[in-house]
């Protein structure tokens, strides 16, 4: 790396900026920190120079913020803290000395990550890095005279009283209480009381700002009694807290830096142990397993519900509440759990929703292929989908920022940084040797908020969330990792294929032999001691209702079930056979009654489609009829002795029965003899219609002339509008502007013909063309140019008026 | 991945695989915890409930028992939820305990701050506590232990009763052991409801309940009240007490609707006890009249609601529930946890009937298909009438007089729920002798001495019998209506056989139907519950019956 912090000494060749120093960089330095800040390189940079700008650039650094630990983090505050003088010796010397090796070490890291650099004589903090760390680096206060310096005077002069100075003023005032207060600091201290102390403690350990209401008032308390923020108070009142705002008190940097035992304060290089049990990888794996047949049952099922009774998408985006009780009753589940579900199936692809006008969520045709798979591909796509969406179910359910409750699906679950807290919080999981499983989740979770203490501290009760459903999925059991998620977990940062093979192996090896027979047994259900194959499920759900699943299924067979079987096409001994065939143990008496009791039931009462029928007492005739040759076009079949239907209409069979030398007669439905044939064919009459009576001419001249005048009218109006500019209208409707009565006066003044827009006492607009030559009264006079009456329109009327040019 | 006989399932049911090498094992493992639900031929299925893991811990099991057993007879690896939430449900029972204080009195501690605190917060609950003695002692009066042990129950918090019983008025009662020993279920079973204190004894119909009850006296050796649920089974209380024990007719009592005898043994019966005049209880005081050691509660699963309430205020006594099934269908079964008691013990139907000590059954529906009148009376009945017109049908009446001929040698009990019905029967086959509930309990005796001792060899019951009555030499119960599709009634019912025989013979347990009507289908949904006990029936057409042997 460029320079090891020990060659301290800047020598004269040693580089004056980033960009110097990166350009000394070697090749594989270069890509070792890219490797660390794959944003840098994406597009790619021109050149150092602005390879050196992008790593200063604000999301960039955060981004790479994010990933230190706590230790790394923060020798980086420290660095900030010390500001110009950030040399190697002084750095460690904040530092506890065994730790001065974890510091270097740090510093090369940061270093590698181009979040700082080194002039060979000092560390400095690259671009955004100072800024995104707060305004309190290492849980450190801003220093004495900075915060006295900006308490008024009124707080001051009760605090230099107490100090015994002399009354003063700001600057001056400010200056002394600071001066005093970091001078006296162990004599003011030993003033104080146990409780005074904790605060301090606390306050030193960061962050060094606390709420204190009314913090510049001596006491509040009018009866003069304690309060509980007396404590608080009596240390702002020695100035061993200061008021920065009407109610946050900060403690000053040399303060806390007093009180700690090391300046970085108690950050550890290591991470905080993980006392861990020994379980055995098989016990893990197999745990994991009983996960995995349940998730990848759930899954089918919800998305079975679905398909049958969708669920409709709310006009805010995501699926409503009702729906998603509904799919966690179905499922007999809770609804975080279906929530969790809905999420990942979405996420795979499995589930989709339709784009008509009201759009539902459906199963996708993905399903189908999904359905097809083996029980450990299935598995594998729903965690991987799980691994790498950019989701957070576990909000379903919480309020949002306008007391809303999210729903699943909605724009509200999305979080950007799901995968990566995901991976981070797994990656700890992997990184414990396998069969081993974390003692509790609070000591993972802390662990966490060492490995990455940005992203963790606002994230712990996701992060806590995300292992549940980690056990819920199978990716996790007994709080280990299991084998198959491990694997899946190497490829997803690597992004290979074959570790999703992999992991379809290692969970093959893991899930319990499939199993292809049952026990019945004589309460009429049917045990299946494991999971069953695909095509044992398959058959038995179509002729069983499930009743609880696991380790193994219960099955249940009822008559209605059984029905089922029938209506799909099974008969009574296919499912005696198949009954006989897969059970371990005899089919119970019973059963076999069941099942030729629903059988014989079953399809008693058959229905088809015929247009007409024959019937006749004496069979002999209607064999005659089937023998004829001639009817065969009539499609006959005979559905019962004496009754034979066929596929053409009445009519039709009538005659060529006839043709055929039969003596057939019509009924009606109700039995009784109809004649046909004495009627010649007619359609039924139909009422008659105004439409029918239009005359095609007769219309008299004058409404003609009407006709053409408003053509004309409106003709001349659209070419005038285009000619004229003085075209004005009613800006409020009813109400006839000045500027209408100014444009109509002008025109009687100068004889111009105007257009107007009219709307009668009908309401129905129109335009007229109007020679006028008087107004008043409320009404406008004048001659249409074209009939040359006089006619009046009322000024409330008038819409618009434009000028014409003749 | 062992290869145990236990199947661990998702809604936290057991399936046990009876003919693996190691079931005998898993079950005595399980059974301490786990709920039998059902058990028939192959798989026996045992559901993990809050209830049943209490009960665990009331007998003194530990989370660490339960979960080794899981995990070491388990066939799948055991899902890790699962067992935090068993133990995490058992950690719940004992934080809270109800204690006799030398100073204080009751008093009820806890072991969980915590856990005081969110109690002490619960509306329904503070009314019962009194003063705060300490931080982790609060008073209780008296008077509330009992509903104070149901509404923790109800918060999920079941409270360990440590306070004790009072001895009651001493009484000797010895057991007659000259011509009969205590089983060794029975024993057991007197043993481990000793050594709880209180609670209930599930054993099936014919294996000697009221023996265990007869123990249990002579263990507390105090007086005893004993309720049961009516008279004719009060009367056989007392005749296997004074057959079977040192106590003279004198020392026992009849308190019922003819009597009303307090003595050192009292046989109540519900009903009087939860008569009413004038809107009060008017017997109560039975509860207070004499300083009872012991309350025997005969039949628990069928307790009134007030016994309930009156019980509440009686648990300083010990108390004995016995029944043949916890299965409440008012679904009250916590209640008969908290205010009778944990289940003490129980024993598979088929185990004791492998043992001998009750009869083998054979259970058979026999399928009568309705001529085509009935059939059409059946089609056109207003849908109320319709069980009532299928299971009183007259083509039964050849059928069950042919199952009764096939017994010549047998004492046969006809049961129906139908008067009219059981009237046709008993004149179709030539006067017999019909009880129902308009007989004089004067006469019922007199015809259940005639029947017991052999001179009338069928009789025909109504309801009445369901419960009960004690037919020691009925081999043969021929089921003809019934109230529709209650499982309870069935298993009652089959009781009626099930005492041994003294010739080791088989019981026959007919039930006539009529084939595709709502006869048929209740019949399916009462048999569900033998056949989940492992009773399996055999159908048999009438046709097969009728046609000369």
């Amino acid at each position: 790396m460029t320079v090891r912090p020990e060659d301290s000494d800047r020598t004269a060749d040693s580089p004056h900026s980033l960009t110097e120093s990166l350009r000394r960089w070697s090749d594989v330095e270069l890509v070792t920190a890219l490797r660390h800040r794959p944003d840098l390189a994406l597009p790619a940079p021109v050149d150092i120079a602005s390879l050196a700008s992008r790593a200063g650039v604000r999301t960039s650094v955060s981004r790479s913020l994010d990933g230190l630990d706590a230790f790394t983090l923060r020798v980086l505050e420290v660095i900030c803290c010390l500001a110009e003088n950030a040399s190697p010796d002084q750095l460690r010397s904040w530092f506890a000395a065994t730790d001065a090796r974890a510091v270097d070490d740090a510093v090369a890291g940061l270093t590698e990550r181009i979040l700082i650099w080194y002039d060979g004589a000092y560390l400095h903090a690259v671009g955004a890095v100072r800024e995104l760390l707060g305004a309190y680096p290492a849980g450190l206060g801003r220093d004495a005279a900075t915060l006295f310096g900006s308490v008024n005077d009124l707080v001051l002069a009760r605090l230099l009283r107490t100090l015994e100075l002399p009354p003063a003023t700001q600057p001056r005032s400010g200056a002394e209480a600071a001066e005093a207060v970091t001078t006296r600091l162990a004599e003011l201290i030993a003033r104080t009381d146990e409780t005074q102390r904790a605060i301090l403690h606390r306050l030193a350990a960061g962050p060094p700002v606390g709420t204190l209401r009314n913090a510049a008032d001596r006491d509040v308390s009018p009866t003069g009694a304690p309060t509980a923020d007396a404590p608080a108070r009596a240390l702002t009142a020695i100035g061993l807290i200061v008021p920065i705002d009407r109610d946050t008190v900060e403690l000053p940097r040399e303060i806390a830096l007093h009180l700690r035992d090391v300046p970085a304060g108690d950050v550890r290089p290591a991470p905080p142990p993980l006392d861990m049990t020994e379980r055995g990888a098989a016990v893990i794996d197999g745990g994991g397993a009983t996960a995995v047949l349940e998730t990848v049952r759930l899954a089918a099922l919800m998305l079975d519900t679905l398909a049958w009774d969708p669920a409709v998408q709310l006009r805010s985006g995501g699926m409503g509440v009702r729906d998603l009780r509904r799919l966690a009753r179905v499922l007999d589940s809770t609804e975080q759990v279906t929530s969790l579900l809905i999420e990942i199936t979405f996420d795979a692809g499995l589930l989709s929703y339709s784009t008509n006008a009201d759009p539902t969520y459906l199963p996708s045709t993905e399903f189908d292929a999904w359905l097809r798979r083996g029980t450990a591909e299935r598995w594998t796509e729903l965690a991987s989908a799980w691994l790498s969406m950019t989701r957070l179910p576990s909000l379903v359910g919480e309020r949002d920022d306008r007391d809303k409750t999210i729903a699943p699906l909605s724009a509200d679950v999305e979080r950007h940084s799901a995968p990566t807290l995901r991976r981070q919080l797994l990656g700890l999981l992997a990184a414990l040797p396998p069969g081993s499983t974390p003692s509790s989740a609070t000591a993972l979770l802390d662990r966490l908020a060492w490995r990455a203490p940005r992203r963790a501290s606002s994230n712990r009760a996701a992060a806590a969330a995300m292992l549940d459903e980690a056990a819920l999925l199978g990716i996790t059991s007994y709080g280990a990792i299991t084998g198959y998620a491990r694997a899946l977990l190497d490829g997803a940062e690597s992004g290979a294929a074959w570790a999703e093979a992999n992991a379809v192996d290692l969970l093959n090896a893991a899930l319990p032999e499939p199993v292809a027979e049952f026990l019945l047994q004589p309460d009429l259900t049917a045990v299946v001691p494991g999971p069953p194959t695909a095509e044992l499920q398959a058959e038995l759900t179509l002729a069983a209702d499930l009743e609880s699943a696991g380790g193994a299924s219960v099955y249940r067979i009822t008559p209605a079930s059984l029905r089922r079987a029938l209506d799909a096409g099974r008969s009574g001994s296919d499912l005696l056979q198949f009954f006989s065939s897969r059970s371990r143990t005899p089919v119970p008496q019973a059963l076999q009654y069941l099942i030729n009791d629903v059988a014989t039931q079953h399809g008693r009462l058959r229905t088809g489609a015929a247009i007409s029928y024959l019937r006749c007492d004496d069979e002999a005739l209607l064999d005659r009829v089937l023998a004829e040759p001639e009817l065969l076009p009539l499609g006959l079949q005979r559905i019962a002795p004496t009754v034979i239907v066929s596929n053409s209409g009445l009519a039709v069979v009538l005659d060529k029965l006839r043709a055929a030398g039969f003596a057939p007669a019509a009924e009606s439905a109700d039995g009784a003899i109809v004649t046909l044939s004495n009627d010649a064919p007619r359609v039924p009459g139909r009422p008659h219609s105004r439409i029918s009576r239009v005359r095609s001419s007769g219309i008299p001249d004058g409404q003609l002339a009407q006709v053409v005048t408003r053509l004309r009218a409106s003709e001349k109006l659209s070419m005038a509008v285009t000619r004229s500019a003085s075209r004005v209208s009613q800006q409020i409707p009813g109400v006839t502007s000045a500027s209408i009565l100014e444009l109509l006066r002008s025109a009687i003044r100068n004889e111009q013909t105007i257009a107007l827009a009219y709307v009668d006492d009908t309401g129905t607009p129109s335009q007229r063309t109007l020679l006028p030559i008087s107004m008043g009264g409320g009404v406008v006079r004048g001659h249409e140019p074209d009939d040359g009456r006089l006619h009046s329109y009322p000024l409330q009327r008038i819409t618009t008026v434009s000028l014409l040019d003749d | 991945m062992t290869d145990g006989p236990l199947i661990v399932q998702s809604d936290k049911t057991l399936l046990l695989e009876v003919d693996h090498p190691m079931a005998g094992e898993a079950r005595a493992a399980i059974a301490p915890f786990a709920e039998l639900e059902r058990s028939p031929e192959h798989v026996h299925t045992y559901r993990l409930t809050p209830l049943g893991l209490w009960n665990a811990r009331a007998a003194g099991h530990d989370a660490e028992q339960v979960v080794d057993a899981l995990v070491r007879f388990s066939r799948y690896t055991v899902p890790h939820a699962l067992l935090v939430d068993v133990a995490d449900t058992m950690d719940r029972y004992g934080r809270l305990q109800l204690a006799k204080h030398p100073v204080h009195g009751l008093v009820l501690i806890a072991l969980d701050r915590a856990v005081l605190e969110e109690i002490l917060r619960q509306k329904k609950i503070t009314p019962m506590l009194g003063d705060r003695v300490d931080a982790d002692t609060v008073l209780v009066h008296p008077s509330e232990r009992g509903r104070l042990k149901q509404a923790l129950l109800k918060v999920g918090w079941p409270a360990e009763d440590l306070a004790g019983y009072v001895d009651g008025e001493a009484h000797a009662i010895e057991l007659d052991n000259s011509e009969w020993a205590l089983r060794d279920y029975q024993q057991q079973a007197v043993d481990s409801f000793w050594a709880g204190g209180s609670g209930v004894v599930v054993l099936p119909c014919g294996a000697g309940k009221t023996l265990v009850g007869a123990a249990a006296m002579a263990r507390a050796q105090a007086t005893t009240l004993i309720l049961v649920t009516n008279t004719v089974s009060g009367r056989q209380w007392k005749r296997e007490l004074l057959a079977r024990t040192s106590l003279t007719e004198e020392e026992i009592g009849e308190y019922s609707g003819e009597k009303k005898e307090i003595r050192p043994v009292t046989i109540a019966t519900y009903q009087v006890m939860t008569t009413r005049r004038k809107g009060e209880y008017r017997h109560l005081e039975l509860f207070d009249s004499r300083d009872w050691g012991l309350i025997v509660y005969d039949e628990v699963h069928l307790l009134p609601a007030p016994i309930f309430r009156l019980t509440a205020d009686l648990q300083s006594r010990r108390r004995l529930g016995l029944t043949a099934t916890l299965v409440r269908e008012d679904g009250r079964e916590g209640d008969v946890f908290s205010l009778i008691g944990p289940k003490r013990f129980d024993a598979p139907w088929k185990d004791i009937e492998n043992q001998g000590w009750i009869a083998p059954a054979e259970c058979s529906e026999v399928r009568v298909t309705l001529t085509d009148a009935e059939r059409m009376t059946y089609a056109t009945a207003e849908p109320e009438d319709k069980y009532k017109i299928a299971a009183t049908v007259r083509t039964k009446l050849p059928v069950i007089e042919a199952i009764i001929n096939r017994h010549p040698d047998d004492q046969v009990l006809v049961i129906g729920a139908y008067l009219d019905q059981l009237e046709e029967i008993g004149h179709h086959l030539g006067d017999i002798p019909i009880i129902q509930g308009s007989t004089t309990n004067k006469e019922r005796e007199r015809l259940y001495d005639s029947f017991r001792s052999g001179e009338t060899r069928v009789l025909v019951v109504s309801k009445v019998a369901n419960f009960s009555i004690d037919l020691p030499e009925a081999a043969v119960a021929i089921q003809i209506s019934g109230t529709f599709g209650s499982r309870q009634e069935e298993a009652q019912r089959l009781g009626r056989v099930l005492r041994p025989k003294h010739d080791k013979r088989q019981a026959h347990f007919y039930t006539v139907v009529s084939r595709d009507t709502l006869d048929s289908e209740y019949a399916a949904h009462r048999q569900r519950f033998l056949a989940e006990l492992g009773y399996a029936y055999t159908i048999v057409d009438a046709d097969d019956l009728l046609r000369p042997l």
